[in-house]
């Protein structure tokens, strides 16, 4: 039996443990506590990393990890990536400055996005339009990337397998470079 | 004089057979092209950039994108509806330019995504977002698009095509020969590929229509 990782990362409230939870098939184990972080109306935050699981057919297993979002965890996200197969970055368009907040998930995993799919999921893009998905897209382009960009309601199952069918994509084509 | 043929099977009756009947009257073409039912054999194919059924165009020549929504002073190999005189000799004259420089140097162009193209790629289209993804990795052409992913190729010319006039795309050229070279999917290579068997597990397990192979 073999496992496999796919990581979430992204800002406080974007909703990775929601995400996870939306495609796991067993409850989400999570190292949630109560948020004292005054900006984010959240009763609770992840402070160690969350954790579901997807079992394939023949039993190789897809763990699902959700890294905790402030950046002073940064250390963790180093360690959680490595052996990725994959990376997703959720980012919360209600937040004040949600370009600078992709940023930080950009340049905490610099060394990764180099050789690991990675996607881009935006909620709460309905109720703050600004900035909009193609700015985030010409925000990549300037830092001389380019990835997959979706609006997310991460409370959806299907927005969710699209931001994993995003990285599947990419999984094609490194198969497609190597073959 | 070299003769052109341009397939409009995929275009509606009247419209083909409009086409059929400037391209037999015009004398501003001087003969040089004419119409053929057949993709296989045809210089040039007309593709319904409108319709939304899948493609038979898979062995076809250089596309005359055709649809309502090009601009009447758009350039290029793009024909506008509805079809006028002026604009189907305009975009013959332009694929006759491109067929003469293929012949004359054996070059095509390859195209790359320049950044995402976030209309483009929906929650309804796998192909879309997977066709989108190979263009953001690697330069291809529509025909090695079509291959790698085993999809129409009429359907990938349009998606290019779609991408080119919003400027989401950057052309390089390629050296033809090259590019035909590029060998189909191998049915063999899906189904020993740990890589590939792993993908269509994931994809099985989640439930995606495409490539469980």
């Amino acid at each position: 039996m073999k496992e496999y990782k796919i990581l979430f990362t992204g800002t406080v409230g974007a909703g990775k443990t929601t995400a996870i939870g939306a495609i796991s098939e067993t409850p989400t184990v999570s190292t949630d506590v109560a948020n004292l972080d005054e900006t984010v109306a959240k009763a609770s935050t992840t402070v160690g990393f969350d954790f579901g699981i997807i079992t394939l057919e023949g039993g190789d297993r897809i763990r699902l990890f959700g890294t905790p979002g402030q950046g002073r965890f940064d250390f963790m996200w180093k360690i959680l990536i490595q052996d990725a197969m994959g990376l997703i970055i959720l980012i919360d368009n209600s937040r004040p400055a949600p370009l600078e907040d992709l940023n930080i998930y950009l340049d905490g995993f610099a060394d990764a996005l180099k050789k690991v799919p990675c996607v881009c999921g935006i909620g709460r893009t309905e109720q703050n339009r600004s900035p909009s998905l193609d700015d985030f897209s010409r925000h990549l382009e300037r830092r001389g990337l380019l990835l997959p960009i979706f609006p997310v309601d991460v409370r959806k199952r299907e927005d969710v397998l699209l931001l994993i069918e995003a990285l599947l994509a990419q999984l094609e084509c490194n198969l497609m470079e190597t073959e | 004089m070299k003769k052109y043929k341009l397939c409009v099977a995929s275009l509606p009756s009247n419209e083909a057979s409009l086409v059929r009947s400037i391209i037999r009257l015009s004398s501003e073409l001087g003969g040089r092209w004419e119409t053929s039912d057949q993709a296989e054999d045809a210089d040039a194919v007309a593709v319904d950039v409108d319709a939304k059924q899948d493609g038979t165009f898979a062995n076809g020549g250089l596309p005359l994108m055709v649809s309502r929504n090009w601009r009447e002073a758009q350039s290029g190999a793009l024909l506008a509806r509805p079809i006028r005189v002026d604009g189907l000799i305009a975009a013959l004259g332009v694929l006759e330019g491109k067929l003469n420089i293929d012949s004359a140097n054996s070059v095509i162009r390859r195209a790359k995504l320049m950044r995402w193209p976030v209309q483009h790629v929906s929650s309804g289209s796998s192909s879309n977002l997977r066709m989108a993804t190979v263009l953001s990795r690697m330069s291809c052409t529509a025909g090695e698009l079509a291959k790698r992913l085993s999809l129409p190729q009429d359907a990938c010319e349009r998606f290019m095509a779609a991408l080119d006039q919003e400027g989401f795309l950057t052309w390089e050229a390629a050296d033809q020969s090259v590019a035909e070279q590029l060998p189909a999917p191998s049915p063999v290579q899906s189904v020993t590929s740990p890589g590939k068997r792993l993908l269509g597990a994931i994809r099985q397990r989640l439930g995606f229509s495409w490539g469980s192979a």
